[in-house]
């Protein structure tokens, strides 16, 4: 009897056993064959937005960088009215300094009112864009407040601080460290939205490139989903050719010279002519990037964001580089070709006279450069003919983009024969700068031809660009060739006479330089060209026999006069005295007693 | 005629539970082995994940922290603050008459900075912890042994 009581309470014990090892290897191979199902796995959708690419000057400065702010955040389930709710808003009020109770408070009342759990807000934003201090001081509260709990003396007074579901995480926003230099070239992020695009300039035309490539990815708490989480690279970086000490004092004389002469805006590109890098272009007025809503309001005028690029205008007789350079080079005339300057000549219905009203008598085309004789340059686009001419101006890129790979060029067209608005009337007045509209970039593109021997190569801002550690330069590019090399030093030997002879405010000493004035009037609707209302230009270019640098002046609606060779030269000798220092261009004595010796 | 004689016995009953006991004893062992095996594994794989978890986000944070210091650095040595301090410091603007060039053999003018980059690897969207630390023995079974030839799907 108490052996079949043994064997009956072992069958007992093996069975039990048998039915618990079942159990749970059932339940193994249900969590296997479901998978992670029933281990419930919090899974969220996030979109990673990599470290927007940096922006360089050409020496390694940066230009446009990133820095940490934080988004606080609570998680509602976590929150409860009787237990840390009032803890949380008032440790927030004390560190941040603003009340969030609304906010929280309204979120619970639409998520009480709301019967799909799928709709309720678990995951409330309270702010963002916060700095890191106030998270530094806020972390050094609680471990404080941590430290005194612990503190037997202290920790009875001290109520227990429960913050559960209170989070703060780190994101990148744009930065700029130089404030608002070279702003109208770089563009802006509006940081406080980071699925806005960049707008104006540099961070406009790469935004692609810069902001990377934002990902969407699922993200498990489950640790063995991490394989499901992508290393995803910084966007691109980009390397510009601005020379940042250069943009500096280039911003520096231009905001003085719009000071001085009472211009209204003004612009200034500097240009390496054998590479069409831009050394430097400022604009003004111009903007501090890091408050960026704050000063848009100083650009209300489309393109004005960047002058140079965006605000074509009437350039007068700058231009008359453009019909001189055409006409030289088709043969129409020669360096020595005269011309009888009666004050005045009639093509089409209009009666064009010179800029003082004069006549001037018999000239040859230096003299007419030199004195900007606007009868002489008409005469000359009359002698080459409209086809021949229109086709030069086309040649030389006007009516078209200058191809900067900047954001927000303007392009003002230009009218041909045959156009609405074209009569044979703007054959002449075309020929020195009126009746057509350029913007400074698409000026000094053309010019670029004459100063480097008759090639104009692409402008071009970018110089290298930086992905995934490997640096990509850009390589100089010939656009167009509207002259011959021949035509090109010709002209440039007659306009670096020209400044010589009439001693123009544009010379530097120990340099030879080669350039010419505008002054082109502005038409006002109603009331036609105001004489007082001007444009102030120069362009110019040296050393003139080895052209290395191609400068630019605009000032817009200057008040002290009128004249682009009084407020617009001496602008331009202050840039090229700066420029010779930053570009390593000894006086011409010195380079050629350096050329000679090699 | 010869006559075989085959002996019939019996084992005790005794010995017979005592082996039927032992085999399902065996098995409970063997099942425990197994069990112990895989939950050490899976747990093994939980603390990696964890691990890579708090290095990602450690990554992160050093590399945000890299990025704003870089930018800290660059406005504390931008244009202004730069000649701010060397104005400070007894320097001035040079005079373009003041400028002695010479000539340096070799020099041949600025070259293209060297920025240094940290990328991230390209394309590192593959397997951070091995598939044995994440595949249930289902899969494991599934790939390896019913249809051998997806491993070369699976493996990266």
């Amino acid at each position: 009897m108490n052996h079949d009581n043994f064997f009956i309470r072992v069958r007992v014990i093996q069975v039990v056993i048998a039915v618990i090892a079942a159990v749970i290897v059932a339940q193994m191979v249900r969590i296997m064959i479901t998978g992670s199902d029933l281990v419930s796995p919090d899974t969220r959708f996030e979109t990673i937005y990599p470290e927007r690419g940096k922006i360089y000057d050409r020496n390694g400065n940066v230009l446009a960088g990133n820095r940490v702010v934080y988004e606080i955040s609570v998680n509602l389930n976590s929150v409860n009215t009787n237990q840390n709710q009032d803890q949380i808003i008032q440790t927030l009020f004390n560190v941040i300094g603003k009340d969030y109770s609304e906010k929280i408070l309204s979120a619970q009342a639409y998520n009480a009112g709301q019967p799909d759990p799928d709709k309720r807000i678990y995951y409330l934003v309270l702010d963002d864009f916060i700095d890191p201090e106030k998270i530094n001081y806020l972390e050094g509260y609680l471990q404080e407040y941590a430290e005194k709990r612990q503190d037997k003396k202290t920790a009875r007074k001290l109520p227990a601080l429960n913050l559960n579901g209170l989070e703060w995480w780190p994101h990148l926003v744009r930065t700029y460290p130089e404030s608002s230099l070279a702003s109208n070239v770089i563009g802006f992020v509006a940081f406080n939205d980071r699925t806005s695009p960049a707008y104006y300039g540099i961070e406009e035309e790469y935004d692609d490139l810069l902001k990377g490539n934002v990902q969407t990815i699922e993200i498990s708490d489950d640790p063995n989903k991490m394989k499901e989480i992508p290393d995803i690279p910084p966007g691109g970086s980009l390397i510009l050719t601005i020379d940042r000490q250069l943009q500096k004092s280039v911003e520096n004389i231009l905001d003085n010279a719009v000071r001085s002469t009472g211009s209204q805006s003004g612009v200034i590109i500097v240009e390496d002519p054998r590479t069409g890098e831009i050394l430097a272009m400022a604009s003004n007025p111009r903007m501090d990037l890091n408050n960026y809503a704050d000063e848009l309001a100083k650009f209300p005028e489309m393109g004005s964001f960047n002058r140079a690029i965006g605000v074509p205008y009437e350039p007068g007789s700058v231009f008359k580089v453009i019909t001189m350079a055409s006409a030289l080079d088709s043969g129409t005339v020669t360096p020595s070709t005269t011309f009888n300057d009666t004050g005045s000549i009639t093509i089409g219905s209009t009666v064009i006279r010179n800029w003082n009203g004069g006549a001037w008598g018999l000239q040859d085309m230096q003299g007419c450069m030199q004195h900007s004789l606007n009868v002489c340059l008409s005469w000359i686009a009359q002698k080459m003919d409209v086809e021949l001419f229109y086709q030069s101006l086309t040649n030389f890129g006007i009516g078209k983009s200058s191809n900067i790979d900047l954001a927000g060029e303007i392009i003002y067209p230009l009218s041909y024969p045959g156009d609405t608005y074209w009569s044979l009337s703007n054959l002449g007045t075309n020929s020195f700068g009126q009746g057509l509209a350029t913007t400074p970039i698409q000026m000094i593109t053309a010019v670029s031809a004459v100063a480097n021997g008759g090639k104009i190569m692409t402008p071009h801002i970018v110089k290298a660009t930086i992905q995934d550690g490997v640096t990509y330069e850009y390589t100089p590019q010939v656009m167009l060739t509207p002259i011959s090399e021949e035509t090109a030093k010709t002209l440039t030997e007659m306009l670096a006479k020209s400044l010589e002879l009439e001693a123009s405010n544009a010379l530097v000493e120990d340099y030879n330089v080669a350039g010419k004035t505008g002054t082109g009037e502005i038409a006002i609707p109603g009331q036609g060209y105001v004489t007082e209302l001007t444009n102030a230009s120069f362009v110019g270019w040296g050393p003139a026999d080895d052209p290395q640098f191609l400068v630019y002046v605009w000032l817009e609606k200057p008040t002290s006069d009128r004249w682009g060779s009084i407020v617009a030269s001496p602008v331009f000798a202050d840039v090229v005295r700066q420029v010779v220092i930053y570009m390593n261009i000894p006086p011409d004595d010195i380079r050629m007693q350096l050329y000679a010796n090699e | 005629m010869k006559k075989t004689v085959k002996q019939a016995y019996k084992q005790a009953p005794w010995r017979i539970q005592i082996q039927r006991f032992g085999f399902i004893a065996l098995a409970l062992v063997g099942g425990t082995i197994i069990a112990f095996l895989y939950l050490n594994i899976s747990a093994q794989s939980a603390t990696a994940g964890i691990k890579i978890q708090q290095l990602e986000s450690k990554r992160a944070n050093l590399e945000n922290e890299n990025a704003s210091l870089l930018t800290e650095w660059a406005r504390l040595t931008s244009a202004i603050e730069m000649e701010k301090r060397a104005l400070a410091s007894g320097y001035q603007l040079v005079d373009p008459e003041d400028v002695i060039y010479i000539v340096v053999e070799g020099y041949t003018g600025k070259e293209l900075p060297e920025i240094e980059t940290v990328s991230s690897v390209i394309g590192s969207t593959s397997p951070i912890i091995k598939p044995s630390y994440t595949q249930s023995l289902w899969e494991w079974f599934y790939e390896y042994i019913l249809i051998p030839d997806s491993n070369l799907k699976v493996l990266p």
